[in-house]
């Protein structure tokens, strides 16, 4: 379980978050929607630490970061073994292989035999159904295969939720829809997963809440369905507009 | 084509007359100039040419009084020119000077290649030994080496006391050849050698001066006597008898002695010089004295050995170069803030001041300041590592620079520590980043090994130097040693270019 109460942070003098509040329950998918600038990849950045906020406090499962927590805190880094990020580029490790990437940090971060990691590992792989890329350098493989390595790479920590930072936008469009039920498959396992994305048709796709940010606040928040048929804010109104709503319906009305 | 040819051939007619010219003429053009040109070294050159700060132009010394004295007979003002002992004769023979006095030694190698005038100087050897040592002569040091330990004498590069060290002391004890006479004498008060030997003039003089003096002392014996003479071009016939005349004139009127008087150096060996047959019959052996030239491939193991000197210097002093290099770029980047104006620092100076320096004061000045001093293929090593670890720390630092900051953080997001992540993730792809720059510094100080012969170490360039000078063979040791440098730094220039090709088929799609 992931909750976020009141986060606040500046840049200098410019405020980006202005009191942000957020939960995501063990096996639900909350996307973040907002334009750019709004403040969601700021938000969803301050989760794990990679951000540092002013006030406020992050707390996964029984784990609790206050605001101002040095980067180098041990709460920090346990918040960050369960609480694991898929990045937008996926920034997997391009000088070893497939499998030396998923590995690595259960050894080094968990203490984890070699050979326990190794089979968990290709668990994964084989689930993703890239098992025979266990020996190949992520450069050879497409951009959906490196998304899935960099989402077994973090499900290899066992964690008990997921950050998805515009997980479409590397992507072609067609490949939505298998991301969108890779994620389903994930929250059905029971992680706690948030999304952050400016695609429209995934999260209505892949999320069973939604929460509108608009200049460093959520504006709007509810189940997915609910706020795309009923958008209560200006905000969200705006954002529809601006979007390409795509092939399952026309615009809400 | 023709009318090209013509003219360089008519150049280099042109170029052979004028070297015929200059062969008995320099005498003629002195005259003509009133000045003439002498080689000679004053770096640690004392009592033979002392500086004289308030007028560099005319310096003290014995030599200098005697040249000053003779120029007067003669009608031509000297006037030195500067320059390490062991190359001014190739000095000569280039036509940079005229003539070079400064304690040379009458032997068959220069007799030959060179008109020896006669002696002005009758002079001995004297070993200098540390204070605390219990050598009381050359012959007890020989024996002190032969039943204990091997013992190391300095010599200067070539010298009288280098060919009679070499002669007597073969195989009982190392000679440790330095390019200046003081550097040898640093040493040996330092410990790094155990004594020195130097021609009588130098070792009376400096082991008496402050730095010397109570530190060293000079054994009462004098082995090996000889004669200093002065040397002129084989050609300049006209120019040896003026010298001659005039050397046979400053010792009829009394004037020589009164000169080596003033300096403690008039003796009753010098009484020889005014005897013309004792040294005639010397010069007359002497030039009789075929010396045999052995042909160029038995020296090839000499050069072999220096050239695994060479690499040994490369191999040990690059990684450690790297891996100071390493933990600098680290500190300048991830340190404590407060740390960083001192790397910076660090980087600066080492980059900003000449390598040979550097070599300078680990070797002579640190054994000053700490009391103890190391040999020096560790020195030289060292001087290395340290001044390339600046240049190394410049690129490691571009490299680790270059590394995206998202792969620190996916490091991060994974519960990993800053250190894991750098050892595990941002290290060994800057390492990667880095090998192209790296291995051009790799071959640059491959090449720098050269300067480590400044301090006594002998790697290719020193062998080179020492073979050419003693053997006067000066092209082709230059050649042979040449060779050997680009057989071994040319895999290398392969390696960079295809590590770099290899990098770049890389590049992610």
């Amino acid at each position: 379980m992931i909750r976020a109460i009141d986060i606040r942070k500046s840049f200098g003098t410019l405020e980006v978050l202005k009191g942000v509040s957020l939960a995501v329950e063990a096996g639900t998918i909350v996307a973040m929607i907002g334009p750019s600038g709004s403040g969601k990849t700021t938000f969803l950045r301050c989760l794990n630490g990679l951000e540092s906020f002013g006030a406020g406090s992050v707390e996964v499962d029984t784990i609790s970061i206050a605001a101002g927590t040095p980067d180098f805190s041990e709460s920090l880094r346990q918040l960050r073994v369960k609480l694991g990020m898929v990045f937008q580029q996926f920034q997997l490790f391009p000088h070893l292989s497939v499998l030396e990437n998923i590995v690595l940090a259960p050894v080094r971060v968990l203490g984890k035999s070699r050979d326990e990691s190794v089979e968990h590992a290709m668990d994964l792989l084989r689930r993703m159904g890239l098992d025979s890329k266990a020996g190949v350098r992520p450069r050879e493989l497409s951009g959906g295969q490196q998304q899935r390595v960099a989402i077994a790479r973090a499900l290899a920590m066992r964690p008990s939720g997921l950050l998805f930072d515009e997980p479409t936008s590397a992507l072609d469009p067609r490949m939505t829809v298998e991301v969108a039920s890779l994620i389903r498959e994930l929250s059905g396992h029971g992680l706690a997963i948030l999304v952050v994305t400016h695609d429209m048709n995934f999260a209505r796709r892949a999320s069973d809440r939604l929460a509108v940010f608009h200049q460093g606040l959520i504006v709007e928040e509810g189940p997915t369905a609910e706020v795309f048929g009923n958008p209560q804010s200006d905000a969200l109104r705006d954002l529809f507009a601006h979007a390409d709503i795509g092939s399952s319906g026309s615009p809400p009305g | 084509m023709t009318i090209r040819f013509g003219f360089l051939l008519v150049l280099c007619l042109g170029l052979t007359v004028r070297a015929q010219d200059s062969g008995g003429e320099s005498l003629r053009k002195s005259r003509e100039t009133g000045v003439i040109r002498f080689g000679a070294d004053m770096e640690g050159g004392a009592p033979y040419f002392i500086p004289n700060p308030s007028d560099p132009a005319n310096p003290g010394g014995f030599e200098a009084d005697f040249l000053k004295a003779l120029g007067e007979k003669l009608g031509i003002k000297p006037v030195l020119r500067q320059g390490q002992w062991d190359q001014l004769p190739r000095l000569m023979a280039k036509g940079d000077v005229e003539f070079i006095c400064n304690g040379f030694e009458l032997k068959p190698l220069y007799a030959s290649r060179y008109r020896a005038t006669r002696p002005y100087f009758r002079y001995r050897l004297a070993l200098m030994v540390p204070e605390n040592s219990a050598a009381a002569s050359w012959d007890d040091f020989l024996q002190r080496s032969a039943s204990g330990r091997k013992l190391s004498v300095g010599v200067l590069v070539n010298s009288a006391a280098d060919t009679f060290a070499t002669q007597s002391g073969a195989g009982k004890i190392e000679i440790v050849r330095f390019d200046g006479a003081t550097d040898a004498m640093m040493a040996a008060r330092n410990g790094q050698i155990d004594a020195t030997l130097q021609d009588e003039p130098a070792a009376t003089y400096y082991v008496a001066q402050p730095g010397f003096a109570g530190r060293l002392r000079v054994t009462p014996d004098r082995p090996a006597p000889g004669w200093y003479v002065i040397y002129v071009r084989k050609e300049d016939t006209a120019l040896a008898a003026a010298i001659d005349q005039g050397i046979a004139e400053l010792l009829a009127d009394g004037t020589l002695q009164r000169i080596y008087e003033k300096y403690g150096l008039w003796h009753t060996d010098q009484q020889a010089l005014s005897d013309t047959a004792v040294w005639e019959a010397d010069m007359a052996a002497t030039a009789a004295e075929t010396t045999a030239r052995p042909p160029l491939r038995d020296y090839i193991p000499m050069l072999l050995k220096a050239a695994a000197m060479t690499v040994f210097l490369s191999i040990t002093s690059m990684p450690l170069a790297m891996a100071i290099g390493l933990s600098v770029a680290i500190g300048r980047l991830y340190g404590p803030k407060l740390l960083r104006p001192f790397l910076v620092v660090y980087v600066e100076f080492l980059r900003g001041t000449p390598l040979m320096l550097q070599l300078f004061f680990i070797f002579y000045i640190v054994p000053e300041l700490l009391g103890f001093g190391m040999p020096a293929v560790v020195a030289a090593i060292l001087g290395l590592a340290i001044n390339y670890s600046a240049y190394e720390a410049e690129i490691y630092r571009a490299g680790l620079q270059a590394i995206p900051d998202g792969q620190m953080e996916a490091g991060l997001a994974l519960g990993m520590t800053r250190r894991q992540t750098l050892r595990h993730i941002i290290i060994p792809q800057a390492t990667r980043i880095v090998i192209p720059p790296v291995t051009n510094d790799f071959i640059a100080l491959f090449k720098d090994t050269s300067v480590c012969s400044v301090i006594t170490v002998v790697e290719l360039t020193k062998q080179y130097s020492i073979l050419a000078n003693s053997t006067l063979r000066v092209i082709e040791f230059a050649i042979m040693a040449s060779v050997l440098y680009l057989m071994m730094s040319w895999p290398l220039s392969k390696f960079a270019s295809w590590y770099e090709r290899k990098l770049e088929a890389e590049e992610p799609r």
